[in-house]
């Protein structure tokens, strides 16, 4: 999954990142709004961590206007901002979900997969897909019924794989859901991890259409 | 009974009718005055004018007479009227006003009119005016002094005359008064209706609209006092977006490095997994989230002071409490919202969620273990919230609205201003804030129900 972080503190955007990054998430960081805007316009997000009180202004109408113009990525606001006038303004320019500071680094893991999973379309956060069974909000996964473990960047392609079932996501896809701006990306990464999780699931699973990407099998 | 008028037009219009009548009476006693004066110094020139012309003639007709002359040939008298005390001859039947008697120096009557009496008017004889039991009078005298002519008027036809106008006084001032009062009443109100305009935009207008007055059609003198009510219009304006925006700042600045500290101890706690030194972080965590909640009740009772000054949009109750509800209660396994669907109120949304948040905080801390919280909204926007409260006494309902208080159960983690934030609003919004504890036993609870009163009826 691959997040834009739009703080201006940065101890503690470093400290979200550092936690985002153990879950196998990529998080590129921005303390400012023109520079989140530049990256929405040339990255695809998977989910968007909002502060409202930024150097270049007010983020609350910020969104607005991008939800105006058609953004659909789900946004998360974190904010300082406690009071319930603020949460209704941010709900209302277009957030889904609104995190006062200070918070618990799993609950605003707990609020990403929530966000996703809802923008993902799925009810709950257990999701069978043949003979898979992940629960996202745990990270955990049975195949046939026997439990699998799984590191935080095979979890990551899995996860992405799973809310796309039956679709064609293309290697470009998978890495930038694994990395973010600034990472060195090795060649044949998500080869190595499609490699692993088949190892760990089964063969069959996780299908290659050759030089379009993978798939989960229905 | 206080019988003052209240109004500003009622107190102008009896005012200036008062005026008006004090000088109607004035202007009508000066008048009156002035009237006797010219009235009398008339009627006395006409009585010396009178005597002065009538002496000659007199003297004249006298003689004639003393010589039988008149007797034979009337037509030679040249007053006409005379008598010679043995009976009058009267030449017409017109009414006469003045009287006359000529005598001699010795006082005796020679001549007299018709409607003089028989026996002098006044013995004294000397020249000049002279007041005398029913006359005015006048007396002259002839040249050698033997003959006086004494010209009168009854005081009773002089001064009917000034009663006779007197009262056309009194009867013009009857009518004109009361239509005078009328016109002033009239006028007055139609002159006062801008400013009673202006009163009641005032006085109509519900706390929260803060915006400028304008209205034009205003008397000078009282634009002054319309600008002078827009400039303190806007100072409150400014005062409360100071204060939320402070409150909004205040927020930041505490909450930030709060949040950098905790996210930083929670990544080391993370590193460090089950060490000693993770415990030990897990105990600065625990203070910082204390510490963290006794700001945020601080911030809350600062901002309890500024909701009376709420000047946006009515608040969605239902929307507020099930948001609350949700931050307190994610599961939603204890709270329970019974909503008679309140139409929306005009107070601050975030007065009312800091009243929800820290009741239902409350009913949740101090209920018994997974017992349900009720929170109830009537259509009038009254609030109750209820739960378990077995161990509390009615002896400690009223103590528990102060601050720092935390009735018996001290050892559950709290600020003990949870209730006196709730109050503190409360009264800001002239509101009301009742404790009760219903049934008995492991089934007592505590209802804690708020009465709010909207901006609208505070004006």
């Amino acid at each position: 999954m691959r997040i834009l972080l739009v703080e201006d503190e940065r101890a503690l955007a470093t400290a979200l990142c550092e936690h985002l990054e153990l879950q196998g998430m990529a998080v590129d960081n921005f303390d400012q709004l023109r520079l989140a805007e530049s990256a929405l316009r040339t990255t695809e997000y998977d989910l968007v961590l909002l502060d409202l009180q930024l150097v270049d202004g007010d983020a609350i109408p910020w969104l607005k206007k991008r939800r105006q113009k058609g953004l659909t990525t789900p946004v998360i606001i974190l904010t300082a901002r406690d009071q319930i006038s603020d949460r209704i303004a941010g709900l209302d320019a277009g957030a889904d979900d609104y995190v006062i500071k200070p918070y618990d680094l799993n609950e605003v893991s707990a609020r990403i997969q929530a966000v996703s999973r809802r923008q993902a379309g799925l009810a709950t956060n257990a999701v069978t897909h043949g003979r898979l069974t992940a629960d996202l909000q745990k990270r955990s996964l049975e195949v046939d019924g026997q439990p699998v473990e799984l590191t935080a960047r095979e979890w990551s392609i899995l996860e992405t794989l799973i809310k796309r079932p039956g679709h064609v996501v293309s290697k470009e896809q998978i890495e930038d859901r694994l990395y973010a701006f600034g990472h060195e990306v090795e060649s044949n990464t998500v080869e190595v991890y499609i490699s692993r999780l088949r190892k760990k699931m089964g063969r069959d699973i996780i299908k290659t259409s050759r030089g379009l990407g993978y798939k989960l099998e229905a | 009974m206080n019988l003052k008028p209240k109004t500003l037009a009622s107190q102008l219009g009896v005012q200036i009718a008062i005026s008006l009548i004090l000088v109607w009476v004035l202007a009508t006693v000066v008048a009156l005055w002035v009237l006797v004066k010219a009235l009398n110094t008339t009627y006395d020139k006409s009585l010396q004018e009178t005597a002065q012309r009538v002496l000659p003639l007199a003297i004249s007709d006298y003689k004639l007479n003393q010589f039988g002359l008149l007797d034979l040939r009337p037509e030679l008298s040249l007053l006409g009227t005379l008598s010679l005390g043995v009976g009058p001859r009267i030449l017409s039947e017109q009414p006469e006003y003045l009287m006359y008697q000529l005598r001699d120096f010795r006082g005796r009557i020679l001549v007299r009119s018709n409607n003089a009496p028989s026996v002098p008017m006044i013995e004294d004889l000397t020249a000049g005016f002279t007041k005398a039991r029913n006359y005015s009078l006048y007396t002259v005298s002839s040249v050698d002094g033997r003959y006086y002519l004494q010209v009168a008027e009854t005081i009773e036809h002089r001064y009917g005359v000034l009663f006779d106008t007197a009262f056309l006084f009194l009867m013009v001032f009857t009518l004109a008064l009361p239509l005078s009062v009328m016109v002033v009443f009239l006028a007055v109100r139609s002159r006062l209706k801008p400013i009673q305009l202006f009163t009641n935009t005032l006085s109509t207008r519900s706390g929260s609209n803060l915006a400028k007055i304008e209205q034009t059609h205003l008397p000078d003198d009282f634009k002054e006092v319309q600008n002078a009510t827009n400039a303190l219009l806007e100072r409150l304006r400014t005062a409360l977006a100071s204060e939320r925006a402070f409150a909004a700042n205040s927020a930041h600045e505490l909450r930030t490095p709060l949040a950098v500290a905790s996210v930083q101890l929670q990544r080391l706690a993370q590193e460090l997994d089950h060490s000693d030194q993770a415990s030990r972080l897990q105990e600065i965590e625990s203070s910082l989230a204390r510490l963290t909640r006794l700001i945020d009740k601080l911030l809350q009772l600062a901002r309890a002071e500024s909701v009376s000054l709420y000047t946006g949009d009515p608040a969605n109750l239902d929307r507020i409490a099930g948001m609350v509800a949700r931050e307190l209660d994610p599961s939603g396994e204890r709270i329970e919202l019974i909503s008679d669907q309140p139409s929306p109120i005009d107070v601050d949304p975030d007065a009312i969620a800091i009243i929800l948040s820290n009741l239902i905080e409350n009913g949740l801390k101090y209920g018994p273990a997974q017992s349900p919280v009720l929170v109830r909204f009537d259509q009038a926007a009254n609030l109750q919230v209820e739960n378990l409260a077995p161990d509390l006494n009615e002896s400690d309902l009223d103590s528990l609205k102060l601050r720092f208080v935390r009735g018996a159960q001290r050892g559950k983690p709290g600020s003990g201003l949870g209730l006196a934030i709730v109050g503190a609003i409360v009264d800001q919004l002239r509101g009301e804030l009742t404790l009760s504890l219903i049934g008995a036993g492991r089934g007592q609870r505590l209802v804690v129900s708020v009465k709010l009163r909207p901006q609208t009826e505070l004006t």
